[in-house]
C-alpha cells in the first residue's frame, strides 16, 4: 500500500511526465515538430485537479514552515487553474500557459522535498556501510554517479565501492523512483552481472534483497544490518 | 553469455538488420531510378518499393517488440514458475518488475509498447498528441534497459 504521501508525490512525477511526453522522441521522423507544439497547447492529460487529489498538508509536517506555505500554495494554485478546465474541452492556451506555470511551480517544490530527503538517506546509508565495511577490515573509496529521472531531473549521488575478501564490490543508487519502495541501490560484485538490491521501504527502513537459491524464491528479504550486508556479499560471491 | 544478455541481443540484432533493410531500400531506390520498371521481373510494382522504404521502421519496431515480449514471456515461465498468460501491460507494468527496475525505465518500455500497438492497429492514422513516438534506436535502448534489470539467475 502506497502511503499518501507518496501517492502525491507520484502523482506529481506522473503529470510531469504527461507533459514531458510528447517531446520524449521529437526527434523521430514520424513526428512534426510544430504539431507536438500545436498538440501540446491542446494536451489536458495533465492539467487536472486529480494529480493533487493525495495531498494532505499533514504530510509534510517535517518541512519548515516556510516550505509547507510554498508547498501548500503551489497545490492550490495549480488546482485553481485545473479547476478552470471545462471536463469535457482542452485549456485554451491562456488555461495551458497558466496551467504549466503552475505544474512548474508545483514540481520545483516537490522536487526540492524528495531529493533533499533521498540524498540524505543515501548520505546517511553510505555513511553507515562504510563503517560496517570499515569493521570488516575491507578498504573502501567513494565516487560520484549521476542520476536523471522524471521530476528529479539529473542530480549526483556517492557510490561506494569496497574491497575486502579478495572482492570488489560496489553500492550504487539506482532511482529514487522504483516500484513499492522509496528508492533502490545496487550492492554488486565486480566484475559480473550478480547483485542485491537494496532498497528503502515505505517505512523509510533499508532492506536488502539477495540470492539464496535459483528462481524468482531463491530470494532472501531482510532488514539491511552490519550482518545482513555480509550475508548478501557472501550470497554475491557465491554466485561468481 | 547468460540468458538476459542472449536475448538483449537478439533486440540488437533485429536493430541491425533494420539497418540492413534501410541500406536495402536506399539501394533500391537507385535501381527504380535507373528501371522504373525494376519489380515487374519480380512480382511487385513500384508503390510496393515506395511503400517498403516508408513502413520499414514501423516494421522492425512491431519485430523488436516481438523479441521483446517473448522474452517477457519466457521470464515469466521459466524463472517466475508460472504458467500464466497475463496481458502484457500487466507483466510489464506490474508482474515483472520489482524494486530494483527504475520506475522511468518501466514507463519507457510501456511507452514502447503504447506506440507498438498503435502502429498494429492505427498505423494509417497520425499518433496521438499524447503519444511518444520512437526511434529504432530509441526503442532499442529503452528495451534493452528494461532487459536488462531482469534476473541474471535467469537460465
Amino acid at each position: 500500500m502506497v502511503p499518501r504521501r507518496e501517492e502525491f508525490i507520484q502523482d506529481v512525477r506522473r503529470a510531469v511526465r504527461h507533459l514531458q511526453k510528447p517531446l520524449v522522441a521529437a526527434d523521430s521522423d514520424r513526428v512534426d515538430t510544430d504539431d507536438v507544439a500545436r498538440g501540446l497547447h491542446r494536451a489536458d492529460h495533465w492539467l487536472t485537479p486529480k494529480f493533487v487529489e493525495a495531498y494532505a498538508p499533514a504530510d509534510f509536517a517535517e518541512l519548515s514552515g516556510e516550505l509547507q506555505a510554498e508547498l501548500r500554495e503551489a497545490v492550490e494554485q495549480f488546482r485553481a487553474q485545473a479547476a478552470q478546465v471545462p471536463a469535457d474541452q482542452p485549456p485554451d492556451r491562456d488555461q495551458f500557459e497558466k496551467g504549466l506555470h503552475a505544474l512548474t511551480r508545483l514540481s520545483g517544490i516537490v522536487r526540492r522535498v524528495v531529493l533533499d530527503d533521498w540524498a540524505r538517506a543515501v548520505e546517511t546509508l553510505i555513511d553507515q556501510v562504510e563503517r560496517w565495511a570499515d569493521e570488516f577490515g575491507w578498504r573502501t573509496r567513494r565516487d560520484m554517479t549521476r542520476l536523471i529521472e522524471t521530476l528529479l531531473g539529473s542530480y549526483t549521488l556517492p557510490v561506494l565501492q569496497m574491497y575486502g575478501d579478495g572482492q570488489l564490490y560496489v553500492l550504487n543508487p539506482v532511482a529514487r523512483f522504483v516500484p513499492g519502495a522509496l528508492g533502490a541501490m545496487d550492492l554488486s560484485i565486480q566484475p559480473s552481472f550478480f547483485l542485491a538490491s537494496v532498497y528503502r521501504h515505505f517505512d523509510g527502513c533499508w532492506y536488502a534483497n539477495f540470492a539464496t537459491g535459483p528462481g524468482i524464491n531463491g530470494t532472501k528479504r531482510e532488514p539491511l544490518t552490519k550482518d545482513s550486508l555480509k550475508r548478501a556479499a557472501e550470497a554475491l560471491r557465491a554466485l561468481v | 553469455m547468460i540468458k538476459r544478455q542472449r536475448r538483449m541481443q537478439r533486440v540488437a540484432d533485429v536493430a541491425n538488420e533494420y539497418l540492413a533493410a534501410s541500406s536495402a531500400g536506399a539501394l533500391l531506390a537507385q535501381a527504380l531510378a535507373a528501371d522504373p520498371n525494376y519489380g515487374d521481373s519480380h512480382g511487385w510494382q513500384q508503390r510496393h518499393a515506395h511503400q517498403f522504404r516508408r513502413n520499414v521502421e514501423r516494421t522492425y519496431i512491431i519485430r523488436m517488440y516481438a523479441e521483446f515480449e517473448a522474452t517477457l514471456r519466457d521470464y515469466w515461465e521459466s524463472f517466475h514458475g508460472r504458467e500464466t498468460h497475463p496481458r502484457m501491460e500487466q507483466l510489464l507494468n506490474r508482474l515483472i518488475p520489482d524494486q530494483h527496475f527504475p520506475q522511468d525505465w518501466i514507463d519507457n518500455a510501456d511507452d514502447v509498447r503504447v506506440y507498438r500497438n498503435f502502429l498494429v492497429h492505427d498505423a494509417e492514422e497520425e499518433p496521438p498528441v499524447d503519444m511518444a513516438v520512437f526511434t529504432i534506436a530509441e526503442a532499442k535502448k529503452h528495451l534493452c534497459s528494461y532487459i536488462g534489470r531482469l534476473d541474471p539467475r535467469w537460465q
